[in-house]
């Protein structure tokens, strides 16, 4: 039987044990007001991931590579990755998607965020463009010498 | 055997020359101690608010993993102390978000594997891994969008936060138990830290292995391995550095210039409640107010000069808020433990205290006994020497050191001794 299962009875075990226990606390989760809306929200996070997020950059990133001489797309892919990321993570505050909860909680409405996430992707583009440029000077430096 | 379809399913469509057993085992294990520090936290966290305390549980007690929820008594010092987890919590879990989305890409072609399933363990192991990955996304996802107070999700999240975290590590453990042998074999081949130090020209592909993930069918890099991780730190770094300030407070909270918590209005300091939002109106906490100790049936009723005539104490003390911010002030009141004693229980082992408040799960919080104890735990009158504003809590609130911030119930009524 373990050699129609394909790999050992221990593997068989684990995954039998780790099962149980995740269908048991799935299925507290699920009992509960707005069940649909968690699993929703479960299948959403990795089909968004893996079928949507991940090959949309790939994609990006293989076009920018197409179009751009190489200096140039590695910078911009440096500013993209780091605007990315903050803007993933912040995107509520950045789009204004939260004033209205935070401003009940806090009391006071949120401000600048865009603005600020704004200057500081400018400045990531800029520094790594600004860094491209050094690192693409020594060859410059060699101008006057005999080319190899 | 069928032919593999077209596109990402063949085995050279994905072209990275980066990908591999070892890339994948070394972003991998930074994963892995950043996620042991965020969920220890996140379970630390859970068993601050003291679950098995009158109403304090938000998951149903008869559901919960008692091992997970009780087994000690949050303690009240130091009292940075759930600060500190939460501060670690939220912003490591930051930091785990750009080094999961690169895990997750180092593994992209096994997705796409052909065929699907090639045996009843591979099913089974497969299954399990989208439990993972959909569990850990979800997590992180949730975390995100509560610490930023947008809620596009109908369920309530911290039930499912929790239950999500139990599956979350549960695949994790098991997920690295499979693969530890083939971590091994990556390190062990190839060297721990070695492959960090190729250069773009030395980048090349890890030898071909069985689970597929080094392409046949290389492209030619267009960034090195050490560049890869220099990525997804750099990425860390930023969300670190536009979050931590509302952890810490003080001048770096100005340069957390993306975190929720990052402006204040002047004079003041950051809530989570307001009274109008509570419910809580002017003529509750007028003239009228009385606080109520109760003992049984015995109840004793002070107003709040009686309150202010009692001896008072000062301290300063964080709150720290469950989403990863804190604030320190200096607060002035009476000591809960001359309360306790008051009502006639001195060394009261659990108290109920409710909140003129009138609905929500969080007008009231109960404390155990080491919280009534502690010297620095005040039912607060006064915050930096002025009274209490109506939405920090007046007429009076708890302040408790190390206490989960939403339990440091404000515009306090009542304070009953459940267990003397």
């Amino acid at each position: 039987m373990i050699r129609r299962y394909g790999a050992s009875r221990w593997h068989l075990a684990g995954h039998v044990a780790y099962l149980a226990l995740a269908a048991y606390v799935l299925a507290q989760m699920l009992d509960r007001p707005a069940a649909a809306n968690i699993v929703a929200w479960l299948l959403a996070a990795i089909l968004l991931h893996d079928l949507v997020a991940l090959p949309l950059y790939t994609l990006l990133d293989r076009l920018l590579w197409r179009a751009a001489p190489r200096r140039l797309a590695a910078a911009l892919r440096t500013a993209a990755v780091l605007a990315g990321f903050t803007f993933l993570v912040f995107f509520p505050p950045i789009l204004g998607r939260n004033d209205r909860t935070f401003a009940r909680v806090a009391g006071h409405a949120p401000h600048g965020y865009a603005a600020r996430w704004i200057a500081v992707a400018a400045a990531a583009a800029l520094l790594s463009l600004a860094a491209a440029r050094l690192s693409a000077r020594p060859r410059g430096r060699t101008r006057g010498s005999p080319r190899r | 055997m069928l032919p593999a379809p077209p596109g990402p399913f063949r085995p050279g469509f994905w072209r990275s020359p980066l990908r591999g057993p070892w890339l994948t085992s070394a972003l991998g294990s930074i994963l892995l101690v950043l996620v042991a520090i965020v969920a220890t936290t996140g379970f630390l966290s859970h068993a601050a608010y003291m679950p098995d305390l009158g109403r304090n549980a938000i998951v149903p007690k008869d559901r919960d993993f008692p091992l997970i929820a009780s087994f000690f008594d949050w303690p009240t010092s130091p009292s940075w102390l759930y600060g500190l987890t939460q501060g670690l919590h939220t912003n490591v879990g930051l930091i785990a978000i750009p080094f999961l989305l690169a895990k997750l890409w180092s593994v992209i072609p096994r997705l796409f594997a052909f065929p699907p399933v090639k045996s009843p363990a591979q099913a089974i192991e497969r299954l399990s891994i989208a439990l993972l990955v959909s569990s850990a996304v979800f997590e992180l996802a949730t975390g995100v969008m509560n610490a930023q107070y947008w809620y596009p999700f109908k369920f309530n999240f911290v039930v499912a936060h929790y239950y999500g975290a139990i599956v979350f590590v549960a695949s994790l453990v098991l997920y690295v138990i499979v693969k530890v042998p083939v971590i091994r074999k990556a390190y062990r081949e190839r060297g721990v830290l070695k492959p960090l130090r190729d250069d773009l020209a030395h980048t090349k592909p890890e030898p071909l292995d069985e689970d597929g993930l080094v392409t046949p069918n290389p492209a030619e890099p267009t960034i090195s391995r050490r560049g890869l991780f220099a990525f997804a730190g750099a990425g860390a770094g930023v969300l670190l550095f536009a979050n931590v300030g509302q952890s810490v407070g003080g001048p770096l909270r100005e340069l957390a210039f993306l975190a929720p918590r990052r402006e204040i209005v002047p004079g003041d300091f950051p809530i989570n409640k307001r009274a109008a939002q509570a419910g809580v109106t002017p003529a509750m906490t007028g003239a009228d107010y009385r606080l109520v100790l109760k003992l049984g049936d015995d109840e004793i009723e002070l107003t709040r000069d009686e309150l202010l005539a009692l001896p008072q104490r000062t301290a300063t003390l964080p709150i720290a808020c469950v989403e990863g911010w804190t604030t320190k002030q200096e607060w002035t009141g009476v000591q809960l433990k001359l309360l306790a004693e008051r009502a006639g229980a001195p060394g009261a082992s659990e108290v109920l205290v409710e909140s003129l408040q009138p609905k929500g799960v969080l007008r009231q919080a109960a404390l155990t006994g080491g919280q009534i104890a502690a010297d620095d735990a005040l039912l607060a009158l006064k915050v930096n020497g002025a009274h209490l504003s109506i939405d920090h809590g007046f007429p009076a609130r708890i302040i408790v050191p190390a206490l989960p911030g939403v339990h440091n119930t404000k515009w306090v009524a009542r304070l009953e001794v459940l267990e003397a």
